[in-house]
């Protein structure tokens, strides 16, 4: 019996210190495997289809990407909370780009700030005189599609609908540069050409932006 | 930035005052020696962002030597909860800048101590940075007494983000003695502290760290991992601080590179390996790049973990550009910053083991057998166990107990031959595969004879016992337990052919360890695969529930049999695979023969202690097992498959090296198809994801070259072929691209034809072009 009970408790010791292991790994692992599964997530890659979307505007209108087709797209992740969008408003960089690449250039501004109301949208393109619409995202869905990660962050989108450019508005971090390179209106400019933009990707600066806590 | 809250908050207060009396007498002094200097706007300190920074210019001297190098430093201290950011800011923010001027003083690069990582509540959006209280320092020299001017850009978050942009100014003062007169002590106490949280070089911190690269030169839109491995003169080594994503492995920006880390593994001779995965941009850089860093590690021991035992390494690694069509040279790996690193590298397989023994290996052994319940070829075994825990329902816990203990120790024991025969032949210079048993003729046919053996004791056409266990009946159901471990045998036995899909990994790494984690990993693995039905024996609710033994068992019994038989069948089959036709009938032989010996010795004991017929059928039976093991002759192999086959309307060519370098040269995309018959995950991989429309289509669009490497009989050439990518068995899918010829896209073990039709896609030579239209 003695004997019995002796195997039956090294056998449990055993098990179970083979279990507490395994639970203790894994949870050091997956945290792991979900680090590597959520780096894929995002959906747009340069030089791939950019997937599509449709979001209502602040004026409640729809847009989505694919009804676009056939026009370069310019998508640019905004929030007027952030100072390093309101230097870029005061400097009308987005303004004066959007009306130097003409109409058959469509951009959307989209707003993936989870606190912003579409009446907030409209005193910001009323203040600023916005022609361009701005697309009211405050869920952040279409934000983590494109993996958004700061504002401004910029996407153009080609004709045929492949994502040509991601990245900053232009080289001018600080905003000190008297004549900073607008990687906009460059990646645009190549596409226009039927040339390739280069550089197709840059490092996004400014806030983060604000996304709703999952 | 700091360590510890309550030492953080000891810090800013000596320091505050510190600095007030110290700077208060910098300025007193100095407008004493310079009253005609005009002050600019001071050296702070000043508030911005809305209060949330405190901006100091500070000097480690108050009086220096012309032309002799001293530190000058802007300090910044910020609201709790607040924080700015390093020179690489991370997924958003921004670098925090200094320009310095000043008509006689030249200052040095801005030395950063070793930033924080900051994230979002779901880790999206990762920044590195300071909190609370930080010091970043430059080494200056000044030809005379003069202002040193400090323009500071920096962006400070909490959630919400306020740049700050502030211009400071502190006179610096040649000592007219020649004298140099020092801060006070208090000051320079926090130039020191700065100083510490610098990164040192590896060497410095007694580590040498060699990188891997994976793949070993980078293409634009490349998935990419960097492995840094670590080792140290007198283990055990300093361990990386934090783990899985956030590891301390702070990355310099690369333009065009993202990469993040995903954790670190201990190694066995006492030190590390970091990784970082990510993927180089659509933009080709030029040229070669460097991977600059810094990794922040914890005292070794780890007891001690404050962050003032911690110590923070920089590294520097090169990152080769893969060279494009016009000039097809791809650069040989290249190791930092050590000249042996190549030599490291290109082994990554080597019996030392390229990571070292962690929890998560064992761990992965573990889960590794617990899955290996489910695979059909443990099934059988499984249900044959369920049977005799059957039998079990009246028998006490203990006795119950027992029989679990005896057949976790068979599988045990099983998995320990297994791993010793693994080191004696490699330790013999024979390197074998995972599975390998199979490829032999002989122990197929055995395997199965003992299948048709357990089927026909199913069938009651005999009663199996164990030498030496009559003795021991009178004890009690002993050869019960010896039972019990021989199924544990079984299981571990038929459960190898299947296992490659969830131990590859754990395996390939095992294989090529040294011969103690050999062992520790084969008993994690058959732990794992005892667990389920021992813990099930040892339930005591679960028990209760097994019907009483009656008629019941022996119908279950017997069709258990004919599922013996079925594995028998596959065991046949996969003879006749690695030897033809004529083994395969050698083997059915064989079985029939070992059939007719046990009905006959079942027949002898059923006709009683005495007799003649008794004797005459043991004799049969003695003189057909005789007969039947020279069936067992397998000495003329079959000759060997050179010959193209298709298969689904793929034409498959046999694994050929060169063949497959001279499709690479030709341009054209290759596909490798790692497989064995005896290898059930391959088989269905083949059936379900490979023989499809889609990946058939693709596989034509993309004019691949297709190649199997049939690993059903032993070959040297496939087994390095996988051992160079790591692993001991198939499966393994390998794409090569005729830009990469010696970079394979290696697709997971559990194939699915989306990402075999990716890999392919991005494997042809006009990728770029043709992924830009939809």
């Amino acid at each position: 019996m003695i004997q019995n009970r002796l195997a039956r408790y090294s056998l449990v010791a055993v098990l179970g210190a083979g279990l507490l292991t395994l639970v203790a790994v894994q949870s050091a692992h997956s945290a792991e495997a979900k680090k590597d599964v959520a780096a894929p997530a995002t959906s747009a890659v340069v030089g791939k289809p950019a997937p599509d979307f449709t979001l209502v505007d602040e004026g409640g209108k729809k847009h989505s990407l694919a009804q676009y087709k056939g026009k370069l797209v310019v998508l640019e992740w905004t929030n007027p909370t952030c100072p390093f969008v309101v230097r870029h408003y005061k400097a009308e960089t987005m303004k004066k780009l959007a009306a130097k690449l003409g109409v058959e250039v469509v951009w959307l501004a989209v707003n993936s700030t989870h606190f912003n109301k579409p009446e907030d949208s409209q005193k910001w393109a009323k203040a600023n005189g916005l022609a361009y619409p701005t697309l009211q995202d405050p869920a952040g869905t279409v934000g983590k599609l494109y993996g958004a990660r700061t504002t401004p962050h910029m996407f153009v989108v080609d004709a045929k609908g492949v994502l040509r450019y991601a990245g900053a508005i232009d080289n001018d971090t600080m905003g000190r540069e008297a004549a900073p390179t607008n990687y906009v209106e460059g990646a645009a400019g190549a596409l226009k050409a039927g040339k390739d933009p280069s550089p197709a990707s840059t490092e996004p600066y400014g806030c983060s932006v604000k996304y709703k806590k999952s | 930035m700091l360590p510890t809250p309550p030492k953080l908050l000891a810090f800013s207060v000596s320091c505050g005052l510190a600095l007030a009396l110290g700077l208060a007498a910098i300025v007193a002094g100095s407008a004493a020696a310079e009253p005609g200097v005009a002050m600019g706007p001071g050296p702070g300190p000043v508030r911005a962002a809305d209060g949330h920074v405190e901006i100091t210019l500070v000097s480690d001297a108050r009086e220096v030597r012309a032309g002799e190098p001293f530190r000058v430093g802007v300090r910044f201290e910020l609201s709790p909860g607040w924080h700015m950011y390093w020179k690489n800011p991370g997924q958003s923010g921004m670098a925090t800048e200094i320009a310095w001027s000043g008509p006689a003083v030249r200052v040095g690069e801005l030395e950063w101590p070793h930033p924080t990582r900051f994230a979002t509540d779901d880790d999206y959006i990762v920044t590195y940075g300071y909190a609370d209280d930080v010091l970043l320092t430059a080494v200056a020299t000044a030809s005379a007494s003069g202002p040193l001017r400090a323009a500071v850009d920096v962006l400070v978050c909490e959630v919400d983000c306020i740049p700050a942009s502030v211009t400071l100014e502190l006179p610096v003062t040649v000592s007219a003695s020649g004298q140099v007169v020092a801060a006070d002590e208090r000051v320079r106490a926090s130039f020191a502290w700065s100083a510490a949280a610098q990164p040192v070089t590896a060497s410095a911190a007694g580590l040498t760290i060699v990188a891997e690269i994976e793949p070993k030169a980078v293409a634009p839109g490349d998935a990419l991992r960097v492995r840094l491995h670590a080792t140290c003169a007198a283990p055990p080594c300093p361990a990386p601080r934090g783990t899985g994503a956030k590891t301390a492995l702070y990355l310099e920006r690369t333009p065009s590179i993202t990469l993040m880390p995903t954790g670190w593994s201990a190694r066995p001779d006492g030190g590390f390996t970091a990784v970082l995965a990510g993927s180089a941009g659509p933009d080709d850089p030029g040229q070669d790049q460097t991977l600059t860093g810094v990794l922040v590690l914890e005292a070794a021991g780890g007891a001690d973990a404050s962050a003032g035992n911690a110590r923070a390494v920089s590294f520097s690694v090169p990152l080769p550009r893969a060279r494009g069509a016009d000039a097809p040279v791809v650069l040989a790996p290249v190791g930092a910053p050590t000249p042996d690193a190549a030599a490291t590298i290109a082994a990554p397989s080597a019996p030392a083991g390229p990571g070292g023994l962690t929890l998560g290996m064992l761990g992965l052994a573990f889960l590794g057998g617990l899955i290996l319940n489910l695979m059909p070829c443990v099934l059988p075994v499984l249900a044959i166990k369920a049977v005799s825990f059957a039998n079990l329902a009246g028998e006490t816990r203990g006795r119950v107990a027992l029989h679990g203990a005896a057949y976790a120790g068979g599988i045990l024991a099983a998995l320990g031959v297994l791993a010793a025969l693994v080191l004696i032949l490699r330790a013999a210079g024979t390197q074998v595969g995972w599975g390998f048993q199979f490829q032999e003729p002989l122990f197929g046919a055995l395997v199965g004879g003992l299948l048709v053996a357990l089927a026909m004791n199913a069938f009651g056409v005999f009663h199996l016992s164990f030498p030496g266990t009559r003795a021991a009946a009178a004890v009690g159901a002993q050869s019960g337990l010896v039972r019990s471990a021989g199924e544990g045998v079984l299981t571990v036995i038929l459960a190898t052919p299947c296992s490659a899909p969830f131990l590859g990994t754990a395996l390939g790494f095992a294989l090529a360890s040294r011969a103690p984690i050999v062992l520790l990993m084969f008993a994690a693995l058959g732990l794992g695969l005892a667990a389920p039905l021992v813990l099930l024996s040892l339930a005591p609710g679960v028990r209760r529930l097994l019907p009483h033994p009656g008629a019941w068992m022996i119908g279950l019994e017997r069709a258990l049999g004919f599922a013996l038989l079925g594995a028998a069948l596959w065991v046949a089959w996969v003879v006749g695979r690695a030897a033809g036709t004529d083994a395969m009938a050698q083997t059915l032989g064989f079985w029939l023969a070992l059939a007719v010996v046990v009905a006959l010795w079942g027949a002898a004991r059923r006709a009683g202690r005495t007799g003649r017929a008794r004797i005459l059928l043991i004799a049969g039976a003695a003189a057909l097992a005789l007969l039947g093991t020279r069936a067992l002759d397998f000495s003329e192999p079959a000759a060997a498959p050179g010959a193209a086959v298709a298969s689904g309307g793929i034409l498959w060519q046999p694994y050929d090296e060169a063949r497959i370098a001279a499709e690479l040269e030709a341009g054209r995309p290759v596909f490798v198809d790692f497989t064995a018959d005896w290898c059930i995950t391959c088989k269905a991989n083949e059936r379900l994801v490979i023989d499809t429309d889609a990946v058939r289509a693709a596989l034509q669009e993309r004019r691949v070259a297709t190649f199997r490497a049939d690993f059903t009989r032993r070959n040297e050439a496939i087994r390095l072929a996988l051992a160079r990518q790591g692993k001991a068995g198939v499966p393994m899918y390998l794409v090569y691209s005729p830009a990469r010829p010696d970079a394979p896209d290696v697709l997971p073990e559990l194939l699915t034809s989306a990402r075999l039709i990716e890999a392919i896609d991005d494997a042809s030579p006009v990728t770029m072009n043709q992924r830009s239209s939809p």
